[in-house]
């Protein structure tokens, strides 16, 4: 419902009551002017009921929740004291993100408060991913009749971060070329006490026993030999997401969510890891959240992910500014990103430059194909883009990138656990191998 | 309770119009205000905002007209004195559609108990000067116009600079 003009009542008004005086003198009928009477006394009645002023000194919102999952309803109580006069006609509007709905209860009231009286309500609201602020309430009061209204907006505090969707992931294998000093579950390179089998040496003092390799003692009786293991340790992780318009819009619809989904899931699998994870939002422009450990960390990049919208930048249209220098020399980076063509020299370059790079990329042409007819036209469309995809693809996998598509029909999580609950082909062939 | 007195004060307004026509042996000139009446209902069903400032203007114009043909200047006023608070009960219906039942009540009981007090008030200071009826000179009416430009003026700016 569009909000009436209360003010423009006031000159309608009197310009009727002009024109009757007006009328009743040109034509010397006092009966006209008679006329102009009860006009002119609402007019008086809302001069005189005005209130001077709302005192409203206490207004508090208070929120059931700081963070929320998407759609999750939430309440929102007001309260407000009083203290100046008496206010007949008290009008309270709390002011919100257009983006949240209100699912139950209403988020403006309309209320007498007397001197000194305390209001309190409560209403729940629900809404998308974002950060969601609570700036201020709207406060109006007004005249007996309501002809003449006084504004004014009272700033409260109040946010709501409404999270991202995840999913639970076991395990990921990944495997950068360095990684920190502290154990984790990250194979280091190195040999020492772990899981994994490494290579051979000659044993040393404080070996244990169970290490011993008995058969190389076999072939070199003159010598004890022990395995080593590789050691596992925490890594430094940069999450890079694309916001860009250019890769997750099509038409009116994003794939942002989807890549946003993706991210939060890997943020959780990495964290609980213990693993030193950063984000880079790259899209309208960088919001970089500096790496951490620990559940903080997930709560800062949660909220992060909250705020990440699409961006239009076209100094960022293309993936050339991400600045590496904020990423860790051989750490491991995940871009979660639909993949443009032109973004393959950029992916070399940081591969190049020695990070363990892992691409997961939504797939657009699933998701541009589920808002299209099923014609024969729209199926062999689909069918040459998804050649495309495949060879953009491959390029990137030969230049040792691992790149993991996700079919949005796939559940995230059975895509993720297919494609990184274990090492890579090559990897595991490698192990083999050596054993 | 809004609704009915909104329906009750257009179709009294619209009476007194018609009553006033039919008393002066003019019965055509009632179809004005029936019409108008039905319109500025229907207007409300439809939502239409600016409907009820455009009635009131033109009942209070069909009321003055009236009193210059010598239509009974009782009825004229009490016509245009109900216009007025059918004028106030549409705007205030359309504020109340945002508002919850709880709140609505409420406010609605106020409302309409401040309203009749104005229109008391209103048709008393109209129907003084009618039933007196003071001999209007040109002179008196100068001073009169002066006094009413001059408060009204004071009046109007006042209230529209309460932000």
């Amino acid at each position: 419902v569009v909000e009436d003009a209360p003010v423009q009542r006031v000159p309608f008004l009197a310009a009727l009551a002009y024109l009757l005086v007006l009328a009743g003198l040109i034509t010397l009928r006092g009966e006209i002017i008679a006329l102009a009477m009860p006009v002119i006394v609402m007019l008086a009645f809302a001069y005189l009921t005005l209130p001077d002023g709302a005192r409203l000194s206490i207004i508090t919102r208070i929120l059931s929740a700081e963070r929320v999952s998407i759609d999750a309803p939430f309440t929102v109580k007001v309260r407000v004291h009083n203290e100046g006069e008496h206010l007949e006609n008290l009008r309270l509007e709390d002011q919100h993100s257009p983006l949240l709905r209100v699912v139950e209860g209403v988020d403006r009231r309309q209320i007498r408060l007397r001197s000194g009286e305390t209001f309190e309500w409560e209403y729940k609201l629900a809404g998308p991913r974002g950060y969601h602020v609570f700036p201020e309430v709207k406060v109006t009061v007004s005249d007996a009749l309501g002809l003449v209204e006084r504004t004014a907006f009272i700033p409260t505090t109040g946010r709501v971060f409404v999270l991202p969707p995840f999913k639970r992931l076991r395990r990921i294998y990944i495997r950068p070329r360095q990684t920190r000093v502290y154990s984790g579950n990250i194979p280091a390179r190195q040999g020492g006490s772990g899981v994994d089998f490494f290579g051979v040496r000659e044993y040393q003092p404080g070996d244990s026993p169970q290490w011993i390799n008995w058969l190389a003692n076999a072939r070199h009786p003159d010598h004890l030999y022990s395995n080593q293991y590789e050691q596992e340790r925490v890594a430094d992780i940069g999450i890079i997401l694309d916001c860009r318009r250019l890769t997750n819009s099509i038409k009116d619809r994003s794939l942002l969510e989807h890549s946003i989904t993706v991210a939060a899931t890997l943020i959780d699998a990495f964290i609980k890891e213990g693993n030193r994870v950063g984000l880079l939002l790259y899209g309208q422009y960088l919001q970089w959240t500096v790496p951490g450990y620990g559940k903080k960390q997930r709560e800062r990049l949660f909220q992060a992910l909250a705020q990440a919208s699409l961006g239009d930048s076209q100094i960022f249209a293309k993936l050339v500014y991400i600045p590496t220098r904020i990423f860790p020399a051989n750490s491991q980076l995940v871009l979660i990103s639909a993949l443009h063509e032109e973004d393959i020299d950029i992916l070399v370059r940081l591969r190049l430059l020695g990070y363990h790079v892992l691409v997961i990329s939504p797939d657009p042409i699933e998701f541009e194909q589920q808002a299209l007819p099923h014609t024969p036209q729209v199926i062999n469309a689909a069918r040459i883009l998804r050649l495309e995809r495949q060879l953009l693809l491959q390029r990137v996998q030969r230049a040792g990138i691992q790149a993991v598509s996700w079919d949005l029909n796939t559940p995230l999580e059975l895509c993720l656990h297919q494609a990184l609950s274990r090492p890579p082909f090559h990897i595991a062939a490698l192990y083999r191998e050596f054993r | 309770m809004t609704t009915s007195g909104l329906i009750l004060s257009l179709l009294t307004s619209a009476a007194m119009l018609a009553l006033g026509a039919f008393a002066a042996d003019r019965p055509l000139l009632a179809i004005f205000p029936a019409v108008l009446a039905v319109t500025w209902l229907a207007a409300m069903r439809f939502g239409w905002r600016w409907f009820p400032g455009f009635g009131l203007a033109t009942f209070l114009i069909l009321a003055a007209v009236g009193i210059w043909m010598d239509l009974s200047a009782i009825w004229m006023l009490a016509a245009g004195i109900t216009a007025l608070l059918a004028w106030d009960l549409s705007n205030f219906w359309f504020r109340m559609l945002v508002l919850e039942d709880e709140d609505r009540k409420q406010a609605e009981r106020s409302h309409l108990l401040r309203l009749g007090l104005a229109g008391t008030i209103g048709a008393a200071l109209g129907a003084g000067p009618l039933l007196i009826r003071p001999h209007l000179t040109f002179q008196w009416g100068v001073i009169l116009a002066i006094i009413a430009f001059i408060g009204i003026s004071f009046l109007v700016r006042w209230l529209i600079h309460q932000k």
